[in-house]
């Protein structure tokens, strides 16, 4: 008896020491696949808002929780994914004044809000993810040339088995997965950037 | 269903020790990988992908009703890539995602022509694409069982109900070929003394096999 009491103080206290009782923080993580595409002739600066590049959702109390999700990273890593494979060539700039009149387009994508859902909370009984982006796509000189929201919604695959931290990285990366693909698709689609890209076409064939 | 479990001391003692690591190992991970895959196929042979409905306000088609019709196939035709289905997802990503799928033959036809789509399926040598739309639902259960450390005692029964459709859309024409619908239903049993058995209907696996034998009898 003893030995098992000393064993529930061991755990009692390293769950206070941890911390992990009262908070969970979570690093989302990204795992999208290469993005079948056409290649744009065209050199692209992408500028992060701070509040994207380095974005963490926090809410202080869920569940008797203290919840944080950091996004950030794995946004730009995946918006970088994307947009590499979309332009001929692609570079994320610190600082929106810098040098960008050596690029053809610039691209500023806004994490605008993001909310998640516990199986406890959702009519599917699975984690679940959404976020709302907003992009702005210019020229060097400011002019805008589009400006679409995009929005990506994913779930775990299943609650059964699946911790906290596992379920919302599998949730955000679906959700990551979609807004990836949604992205392409509307950027493709746009008539403001089709008519832009059409215009660069003429350029080039009359120099 | 109730069950009673008495458990002794060291177990929870253990379970505390499994419930403290689990905790300390959730705390930290991060990461970024791609998750692409190349398709292994033999040239020599055609290909065709079978893909389940998934789309926003739509039953669910589940995966593994789709990996059972690829199973299926497999035993059935010996000279044929059957890709699967997450792989062919993933080849051809953003295009086949929920949100970004061809919902009618027309709008593949649009996907087609752009050329890197057009390229990739001819990579695969993809010349069918079977759509796979439906789901397998509960429709009623009653009974209840007790179980306790001298074992069970109790009677259920649920009975479901698999209601599919599946729209071959062959790839060089760009027409839908055929489509083909398969319903089962069936209730199971689970009589228990001491021991419950039960006495399963698969619906399920019955109506993934029927689906095999039409989708074979269409594309030979």
């Amino acid at each position: 008896m003893k030995v098992i009491n000393i064993l529930f103080g061991g755990f009692v206290l390293l769950v206070v020491l941890t911390g992990c009782a009262s908070k969970l923080v979570v690093d989302t993580i990204v795992d999208v696949p290469d993005t079948l595409t056409e290649e744009i002739p065209a050199d692209v600066a992408i500028y992060f808002p701070e509040t994207t590049r380095n974005h963490e959702y926090i809410e202080t109390s869920r569940e008797g929780k203290a919840w944080s999700i950091n996004t950030g990273p794995s946004q730009v890593a995946l918006l970088n994914q994307v947009f590499e494979s979309m332009f001929a060539s692609t570079n994320s700039v610190e600082n929106i004044d810098d040098a960008l009149a050596e690029y053809d387009l610039i691209i500023v994508p806004e994490l605008q809000d993001m909310q998640f859902s516990l199986p406890s909370k959702t009519r599917l009984g699975v984690y679940e993810v959404w976020m709302q982006y907003q992009f702005s796509v210019s020229l060097p000189d400011g002019t805008s040339i589009a400006m679409f929201p995009v929005n990506g919604y994913g779930t775990s695959a299943t609650a059964a088995f699946t911790g906290n931290t596992e379920g919302i990285q599998q949730a955000a990366n679906a959700a990551f997965r979609e807004l990836g693909a949604k992205l392409v698709v509307r950027f493709n689609d746009n008539i403001d950037i089709q008519k832009w890209l059409l215009s660069q076409k003429g350029k080039h064939e009359d120099s | 269903m109730k069950i009673r479990n008495i458990q002794c001391p060291s177990r929870t003692v253990s379970a505390l020790l499994i419930a403290c690591c689990l905790m300390l190992t959730a705390c930290a991970s991060i990461g970024t990988k791609k998750s692409n895959q190349p398709v292994a196929i033999d040239p020599s042979f055609r290909s065709i992908a079978i893909l389940g409905r998934r789309h926003v306000g739509h039953d669910q088609t589940e995966l593994d009703y789709v990996a059972c019709i690829e199973d299926e196939l497999r035993l059935r035709f010996n000279l044929l890539n059957i890709i699967p289905e997450q792989q062919f997802i993933d080849n051809m990503y953003p295009y086949f995602e929920k949100s970004t799928a061809p919902l009618t033959v027309n709008n593949l036809s649009l996907m087609m022509q752009k050329p890197v789509i057009a390229k990739k399926l001819d990579e695969l040598n993809v010349d069918h694409l079977i759509w796979i739309n439906g789901k397998t639902h509960r429709t009623g259960q009653s009974g209840s069982i007790t179980c306790a450390t001298t074992g069970c005692l109790g009677y259920a029964t649920w009975s479901d109900e698999a209601d599919y459709e599946a729209h071959i859309w062959d790839i060089d024409s760009v027409s839908e070929s055929d489509s083909i619908e398969t319903n089962r239903a069936g209730t199971s049993y689970l009589p228990a003394i001491v021991v419950p058995i039960p006495i399963l209907a698969r619906v399920k696996t019955g109506a993934c096999r029927e689906m095999a034998r039409q989708i074979t009898r269409s594309l030979r």
